[in-house]
């Protein structure tokens, strides 16, 4: 059941929160270790919840949106009472948190059930969720294939159906990469339209957190839960919340374009061919070029580096040898950035945030690939991507920097192109900032046109 | 890499290196070598980017 179907089932009667958690338990116990997608089951904690749930509706009590909804978070977020790995093997020791995560007290005010935290790269850099440290976190549908990161259990969580709903963040990509390669829909609000409150920091100029589901009505509806003001995250909007439209449809005359260019340039055939039938859904026939795409992506590299370098040096100066193999020299390289370059940088940044509004001026949605190939098998170091050979790790997220560079709204929705072994490779629905709505109700036409589903995975 | 050959790079990272701290074996020094020479690759897009002597730096970004 999704979580929608979850919630009016309690609520109805036909069935407790109670028993959807004990249910939830037992596959969290069959598939959990499979996918290698959680580091923790919060089950004590998840059937306190439950019960408070089920005791409410027993008093009369009218019952918040997901209700008895089960779901996991990325152990990014602090959760109350175990300690927050961010995916790193040091923070084991580190004590536990005292408090939940904004986000995650959005959850439990909206009746949500958490059962457990996801797996990710060690400290949200990378696009692969294979942690040397943890092992890989495996794709639901092809268990020889990468889930994506670095939000890969959560995505892995919701794609292998233990949970309708998850939490995860993306800084580069981390939410749009793996929800592409689990086959969910995944959503990156605008920069600060989410509270990062009481989650382990990355890139704090780029971090962004946000849902996934395998509807876009649980999306939807995750999203308006989890919106609010949160003075603890400087960067949070003091906005009221916006809601999407229960009907999610499109406004009429809605007008969408086809980001060509980079977008096209940087993805494989495959990708193409979701891009190709996402847009013929949508009626979507004409190009835009956002031709300050490859600036951004190479600013989003710069201050990734240079924020993300600048606050792990310190560790990196003194236990070096804890960090991921995969990205600790990555981060170091990152500490030594020039202030010129990462100066310039920020001044891309705003420019090519100027260019991308003026595309908004003739269409209200774009469509693009959210990763240039389907899931790649796990321990791919280099990829063939339309005659060029390059490294996995970096080029997994080519798609998807540059939106989240500039901050704007996009939602992963997950289509199941031809000549891609049965995997899936999805499309972002990118919009203006603070347009999630627009983002939201493209993604649900498309499910309604049957081109975007989040499939039934075997898990073999 | 803007303003900079290869052995200028490695030059500076080696010197980076040692200012911040950090001591690293030989190889250790060779891939971060590597890893910021990608950066620096990134960094010789940006600096070809005509911005305007009196762009803002952004030092927060806000959309």
């Amino acid at each position: 059941m999704n979580a929608l179907e979850i919630a009016a089932s309690i609520r109805n009667g036909d069935t407790s929160a109670s028993e959807v958690l004990e249910q939830t338990l037992r596959r969290v116990a069959d598939r959990a270790s499979k996918l290698n997608c959680l580091t923790a089951v919060t089950a004590e904690r998840a059937r306190r919840e439950a019960k408070d749930i089920d005791e409410k509706r027993a008093r009369g009590e009218s019952l918040p949106p997901l209700a008895g909804v089960p779901y996991v978070a990325k152990n990014l977020f602090d959760i109350e009472g175990i300690a927050t790995l961010a995916g790193a093997r040091m923070n084991e020791s580190a004590p536990p948190a005292v408090a939940d995560a904004f986000l995650v007290k959005r959850m439990s005010d909206a009746g949500a059930l958490l059962v457990g935290a996801s797996s990710m790269d060690e400290n949200a850099y990378g696009f692969t969720c294979e942690s040397t440290y943890y092992g890989p976190t495996r794709n639901p549908h092809d268990l020889n294939r990468v889930s994506g990161g670095s939000s890969g259990g959560s995505a892995a969580a919701v794609g292998g159906e233990l949970v309708p709903l998850s939490l995860g963040s993306d800084t580069s990509g981390s939410i749009r990469v793996p929800a592409s390669f689990c086959g969910i829909f995944g959503l990156k609000p605008t920069y600060g339209r989410l509270s990062r409150g009481g989650s382990a920091p990355f890139v704090d100029s780029l971090d962004h957190v946000g849902p996934f589901a395998r509807t876009v009505a649980d999306l939807a509806v995750c999203y308006e839960a989890l919106q609010g003001k949160d003075p603890g995250d400087h960067a949070c909007a003091q906005r009221e919340r916006d809601a999407v439209g229960a009907d999610l449809k499109l406004p009429e005359g809605t007008r969408v374009g086809i980001l060509a260019g980079w977008f096209q340039d940087w993805a494989g055939e495959a990708a193409l061919c979701s891009l190709a039938l996402a847009a013929k859904a949508l009626a979507a026939d004409d190009t835009c070029v956002w031709h300050g795409a490859e600036a951004a992506r190479a600013a989003a590299f710069i201050i990734t580096g240079c924020e993300g370098g600048a606050l792990h040096r310190p560790k990196l100066l003194t236990r070096y040898e804890e960090f991921e193999p995969a990205s600790r020299d990555r981060l170091v390289a990152g500490s030594l950035i020039p202030a010129e370059w990462f100066i310039k940088a920020q001044r891309v940044r705003r420019q090519a945030y100027e260019e991308a509004l003026k595309l908004f001026e003739r269409f209200d949605l774009l469509l693009a690939p959210a990763a240039p190939v389907p899931a790649p098998l796990i321990g791919t170091d280099n990829l063939e991507l339309n005659g060029r050979t390059v490294p996995t790790r970096a080029s997994l997220g080519v798609l998807t920097q540059p939106i989240s560079c500039i901050g704007l709204p996009a939602c992963t929705a997950p289509v199941w192109p031809e000549g891609a072994e049965g995997m899936c490779v999805g499309v972002q629905l990118i919009a203006a900032p603070w347009r999630e709505d627009l983002c939201l109700c493209g993604a649900a036409e498309l499910e309604r046109a049957g081109v975007a589903i989040a499939r039934h995975a075997a898990l073999i | 890499m803007p303003d900079m050959d290869a052995s200028t790079l490695e030059s500076f990272v080696r010197s980076a290196l040692a200012a911040q701290g950090y001591r690293f074996d030989e190889a250790r020094i060779k891939e971060i070598i590597l890893q910021f020479s990608r950066i620096a690759a990134a960094a010789e897009q940006l600096l070809a980017v005509d911005t305007g002597e009196r762009a803002g730096a952004a030092a927060v970004f806000r959309p």
